[in-house]
């Protein structure tokens, strides 16, 4: 009976998300859906309901029916169902529910207020989903039932970088990481060598400024629980510094995002000052998803810093070793600390970026997760009105400015429907694409003369021009359906993870390492920020 | 406490090599809370985030590009 | 009339009260038996915030780490305490970690204490760079103890 009580909170929620999933299934959400904005997302929220619905009733079932042991089964899929569904839950309800009335209603409110709520604050739903933790754990405490699928967040935050890995590309990593290096290097050895500089000038104990540089330097509390043991840091100096790098840590991450949009920061640019500016690593995920939530492309900057930061660690670890001196009593050396301690899931993200470029995930033609597919198709066919409106165009000689490549190109799109090669080459594919996708250049030539002013084509010629392009640009379904993935991934983390962020931890915040580390934090996110703006300019990434 | 009481082992360690002997007594509930993860080790947590992984992108692949 | 006296003390203002009263009455009471106690609150567990970076033998060194610096910073409480008060001697030292409210009560039911001595609720001093507060001074409300009270609650001031 009491295994039964103890499944209820599962049972209760795998209920209710099959109910969900049925009545989606019906349409009877659609109006609701449509106008919250969500409708598109409506298949999804059905299968993705219907399963984890019916996931979390087997396993409940499953766990009345037979003894808890110590069995694999027990401790890595049992126990911690009911959590892992709890915070998948909490996620589906941001994402479908409270993000889009969250921005219904800051639009509603936008005449009272002069602004927009969500905008100014970065409300979408990483943002909400970290607040939602923060707020369960210190007002009602983490449910007992989902105590052990919290502590899957770090782990699945994992997986979500693994998956990212596969979002690069060859030049984009080997750009990204030779910024990553040089800032975060110059930065985080800065920003040690400037607290400990100043914890001299105030006449703080070593131990304390120990802490404090490798937590203001590296990244965050991490840093901090790997450093204070080597520094033999003191209880309160510990709490001081951890407390006020948890309150930087969240300031920042509503703080930064805001400041991004504000200056117009490129999404390079903002992943790359996000990564070296902010402390915590979740949080710089945190503020990369604030400033773009859609497309993943400042996540995938702030991960790249993210990741140096992560190695840079050991080697401050062994600095401020040094620096403290022997008294330690800890035995430190380059394999106890850099070798044993590497983190495996960053072999992990290298694997799946090493598939990603030999092609796995993608269609044999793709480029950057896009391809481009000019074979004859119904789909890709422009619109009867499209075609109407560049007949009449090429009527009343409004090409007479192209260039005869660009006129061969409109002339066999209005002959062919669509962009492709010649009907003759249909056999030889190689040809046949090649010819295609130079007429697909030179119509984007066309636009973008148009665009500048070169030329001027009434606006249901462009818009007829640009359908064309588009249709040809497919995006490759295994690429988007991985992304969907790790974008649930790192929600589901981040959300987690939020939920081991206490008050107490936050409002022990205080005595000298507020001093400290408010004028090295403040330092170093305001540097960087120039720094970024006058360095990354040109990194374009697709 | 007396020399004969039992002790239990159990893993720590970053390889997933590394062992504690404590004093059966000892209060386990304490050291389960204090656990941030599920796993007893970390090589064991990434090698199971990077199987997990290589998984979902093998049934992604398998619904989105193989069986198309 | 009362014969065994749980001190609940951790240092502050307010319960260096609480010990002054308990030895000065145990100066005219031979039998009393006293105990002092100390409580960690639960709270530090959560300490690695947001952390995920990190290994699990980090976290446990680190955690370990704390714990060490606790316990030496108890001990030198009550090496305080046992330097300015000789009758300490008589006492019996505890100390133990967990919710402050619950371990409190929690320890008088089982030592079968029946007075329980708390310092006052000071009011936490207005910020400071120069605050000395230790690691361990937590206060706690005593809303949340009185409900818990398995015998009387003496609140020196």
């Amino acid at each position: 009976m009491s295994q039964i009580k103890d499944q209820m909170p599962a049972l209760i929620m795998g209920g209710s998300l099959l109910i969900y999933g049925l009545i989606a299934k019906t349409g009877a959400m659609l109006p609701m859906a449509k106008y919250l904005g969500t409708h598109k997302t409506m298949d999804l929220q059905v299968t993705l309901t219907l399963i984890v619905g019916c996931i979390a009733l087997v396993g409940a079932i499953v766990s009345t029916t037979r003894k808890s042991g110590t069995s694999n089964i027990d401790i890595f899929v049992l126990r911690p169902l009911a959590g892992i569904v709890f915070i998948l839950v909490l996620a589906m309800v941001i994402r479908w529910y409270a993000e889009p009335l969250m921005k219904i209603t800051s639009v509603a409110l936008q005449p009272l207020l002069g602004f927009k709520i969500y905008k100014v604050l970065n409300l979408n739903y990483v943002v909400l989903g970290i607040l939602v933790g923060v707020v369960l754990t210190n007002t009602w405490g983490i449910p007992k039932f989902a105590a052990e699928g919290v502590k899957c967040a770090r782990f699945v935050l994992k997986m979500g970088v693994i998956m990212l890995g596969a979002k690069y590309s060859l030049a984009e990593l080997a750009k990204l990481g030779a910024y990553s290096v040089l800032l975060v290097g110059f930065f985080v050895l800065g920003t040690v060598f400037l607290v400990l500089w100043l914890g001299n000038l105030f006449k703080q104990p070593k131990s304390m400024t120990g802490v404090l540089a490798a937590g203001m330097g590296v990244c965050g509390v991490s840093a901090t629980v790997a450093v204070a043991p080597v520094v033999k840091a003191k209880a309160a100096e510990m709490a001081y510094t951890i407390g006020t790098i948890l309150s930087f840590g969240i300031i920042c991450m509503f703080v930064f995002p805001t400041i991004g949009h504000l200056a117009n920061m490129t999404p390079v640019q903002f992943g790359a000052w996000a990564g070296t500016g902010i402390l915590n690593s979740a949080q710089v995920a945190a503020a990369a998803l604030a400033f773009n939530s859609v497309d993943i492309e400042t996540l995938k900057v702030a991960e790249i810093f993210n990741i140096t930061r992560v190695l840079f660690l050991p080697i401050i670890v062994l600095v401020l070793a040094t620096w403290f001196g022997k008294e330690t009593g800890q035995k430190l050396t380059f394999k106890s600390v850099v070798i044993d301690k590497f983190p495996v899931f960053i072999i992990g993200f290298l694997l799946l970026f090493f598939l990603s470029s030999m092609g796995v995930f993608s269609p044999a033609s793709h480029y950057k997760g896009k391809y481009i597919d000019v074979s004859y198709s119904e789909r890709t066919q422009v619109t009867p009105e499209g075609l109407e409106s560049l007949n009449s165009a090429m009527a009343a000689n409004e090409f007479s400015g192209l260039t005869p490549k660009q006129l061969e190109a409109v002339t066999d799109l209005v002959k062919q429907y669509q962009i492709a090669g010649n009907f003759a080459d249909r056999n030889d594919k190689k040809v046949f694409e090649q010819v295609g996708r130079a007429r697909m250049a030179e119509l984007e030539g066309v636009l973008a003369a148009a665009k500048g002013k070169q030329l001027t084509l009434s606006a249901d010629v462009k818009e007829a021009l640009k359908h064309a392009v588009k249709q040809v640009h497919k995006e490759s379904r295994t690429v988007v359906a991985l992304t969907d993935f790790m974008i649930w991934f790192f929600a589901f983390g981040l959300i987690g993870l939020g939920m081991q962020i206490t008050k107490k931890s936050i409002t022990q915040a205080g005595g000298w390492p507020i001093v400290i580390g408010i004028i090295a934090g403040v330092t170093k996110a305001t540097l960087s920020f120039f720094v970024v703006l006058w360095l990354i300019k040109d990194v374009v990434l697709n | 406490m007396s020399d004969k009481e039992k002790k239990i082992t159990i893993e720590t360690g970053d390889s997933g090599k590394g062992t504690t002997e404590l004093p059966a007594s000892a209060n386990t509930e304490e050291l389960e809370e204090r656990a941030l993860s599920v796993f007893s080790s970390d090589r064991n947590e990434d090698i199971t985030a990077l199987v997990l992984c290589l998984l979902t992108a093998f049934l992604v692949l398998l619904f989105t590009k193989w069986l198309v | 009339m009362f014969s065994h006296v749980l001190l609940c003390t951790h240092g502050t203002e307010g319960a260096k009260k609480a010990e002054a009263l308990v030895f000065a009455k145990l100066q005219n009471a031979p039998n009393l038996k006293v105990s002092v106690l100390t409580v960690l609150d639960e709270d530090w567990r959560d300490m690695t915030g947001d952390d995920w970076l990190n290994s699990s033998k980090t976290h446990t060194t680190f955690l370990d780490h704390v714990e060490n610096q606790m316990n030496e910073e108890i001990a030198e409480e009550w090496q305080r305490i046992k330097t300015s008060y000789p009758l300490a001697e008589r006492a019996n030292f505890l100390q133990s970690t967990g919710n402050i409210a619950k371990t409190i009560t929690r320890t008088a039911k089982k030592l079968g204490c029946d007075l329980i001595v708390i310092g006052p609720w000071c009011k936490p001093k207005k910020f400071s760079i120069h605050s000395t507060r230790l690691g361990l001074r937590d206060t706690m409300k005593n809303k949340n103890l009185h409900p818990l009270l398995p015998c009387p609650l003496l609140i020196a001031s």
